[in-house]
């Protein structure tokens, strides 16, 4: 039995993250989902939120996606998303810039629900500034 | 015989002519790497997403509460019809092979008495169709602002379509755009965007594994999820794989046109020298013939 999962993380234009990893956190519809090795088949659509990819016990990356996918077939995971927001690695002006973009859209916003979600991602990006 | 000052200026043209040629070869050929990796970098994402539409999919073949994007709305009366080509020209026949393949599949649906609508992407395919079928033509997007293009054009595309399928502007939608298979082919090639055609997604290498998955949410609301994203993937992939077909035909074009051009110069540079010689011969002849009378 391994104690490792496989992991891919896929965007449409590149792939973000291939590799084996701990476990991982992901934001799913119905609640945040730890997958460890040897999860049940499961597949789950994803809402607004941070997914940790834990690769050992101190290094862990994180990323903001906008919703998406993941499939968890025993030991493989493959997540799609198509915006994806590194939370670790990115700069200050990185940040700055996007904390702004979304400010904007907010204000542009006329759909309750998605404006929502522009709200928790706001949240989630002040809340890992430093 | 033309005369010598005609014959260098012609020379001259063509090889500034074949100057631009290559200098247009080149960046071709630059670009056409990028674009080369671009699409095998979204590749992973549509394999994947069409595995699990795949895997998804089983489970609803045959049943009524089908969502409709997967299995049509069950009529085939109007069709609409997107028809992707570049921004430029220059690149030999690879507008006019889209546009012929698109063009045989508009005369054969109006022969069958369908509706056909037209959504085209880019500015060669406008000017291509736009005199024969400037009725039909819905909606043209202009691309040649974009300089990389993203998944945010295709979103928009994407958009587009689904809120005109669920205004019930049309039934069935198809995607033409050029395959690259290799940077001396380029396919047209017609896909069919709704209903959506689970044959061409089947994937030989690998069986569908018979894993018993569980849902969250149910099959239905992911699939309602999945199916309109997987339109905005689909046509991105399109719209890369025209990129790169484009590049890869302009570069085939350009090289066929370098080389013509060094042909040309060659057949001119020797009817230059000839005409030369015989002028020289002839007037020699004139000195000669006038020496002799003395």
């Amino acid at each position: 039995m391994s104690s490792k999962l496989n992991f891919d993380f896929v965007s449409p234009m590149s792939s973000i993250f291939s590799g084996e990893v701990d476990g991982i956190l992901i934001p799913a519809k119905e609640g945040d989902a730890e997958i460890l090795p040897q999860h049940a088949p499961f597949m789950t659509a994803l809402r607004v939120g941070v997914v940790e990819i834990k690769l050992t016990d101190s290094e862990n990356l994180k990323f903001l996606i906008d919703g998406g996918f993941a499939d968890i077939a025993l030991d493989q995971v493959t997540l799609l998303a198509e915006r994806s927001f590194d939370l670790v690695k990115s700069s200050k002006e990185d940040f700055d810039k996007i904390i702004n973009d979304i400010a904007k859209d907010i204000e542009k916003s006329e759909d309750d629900r998605e404006k929502e979600d522009l709200l928790i991602k706001k949240e989630i990006l002040e809340a890992n500034y430093s | 015989m033309a005369n010598l000052k005609e014959l260098r200026n012609r020379i001259s043209s063509v090889s500034s002519t074949q100057k631009i040629t290559k200098a247009m070869q080149m960046v071709a050929a630059s670009k056409l790497r990028r674009a080369q990796e671009n699409v095998e970098t979204a590749r992973p994402y549509s394999d994947k997403l069409g595995d699990i539409l795949k895997n998804l999919s089983a489970s609803f073949s045959g049943q009524d509460n089908a969502p409709e994007l997967l299995a049509g709305n069950g009529n085939d009366k109007s069709h609409l019809l997107i028809i992707a080509t570049s921004e430029r020209g220059l690149c030999g026949g690879f507008n006019t092979s889209i546009v012929k393949l698109a063009k045989e599949h508009i005369l054969q649906l109006k022969e069958e008495g369908k509706e056909v609508k037209l959504i085209i992407i880019g500015k060669k395919g406008k000017e291509l169709l736009q005199r024969d079928f400037g009725q039909e033509i819905i909606d043209i997007y202009d691309f040649s602002e974009v300089k990389d293009l993203g998944f945010i054009e295709a979103e928009k595309v994407a958009e587009n379509i689904l809120s005109l399928f669920e205004e019930g502007k049309f039934d069935i939608c198809s995607l033409y755009f050029a395959k690259f298979e290799s940077v001396l082919s380029q396919v047209p090639v017609c896909q069919k965007l709704i209903p959506f055609d689970i044959e061409s997604e089947v994937n030989e290498e690998k069986d569908i594994e018979n894993i018993c998955y569980e849902y969250e949410p149910d099959e239905e609301d992911i699939l309602k999820e999945l199916l309109p994203k997987n339109l905005s993937v689909q046509i991105l992939r399109a719209l890369l794989e025209n990129v790169a077909s484009e590049f890869g035909a302009r570069l085939t074009a350009m090289d066929n046109a370098t080389r013509n051009a060094s042909d040309m110069i060659d057949d001119l540079t020797i009817t230059y020298n000839r005409s030369r010689q015989a002028s020289i011969t002839s007037e020699l002849i004139e000195i000669i013939s006038g020496a002799e009378a003395l």
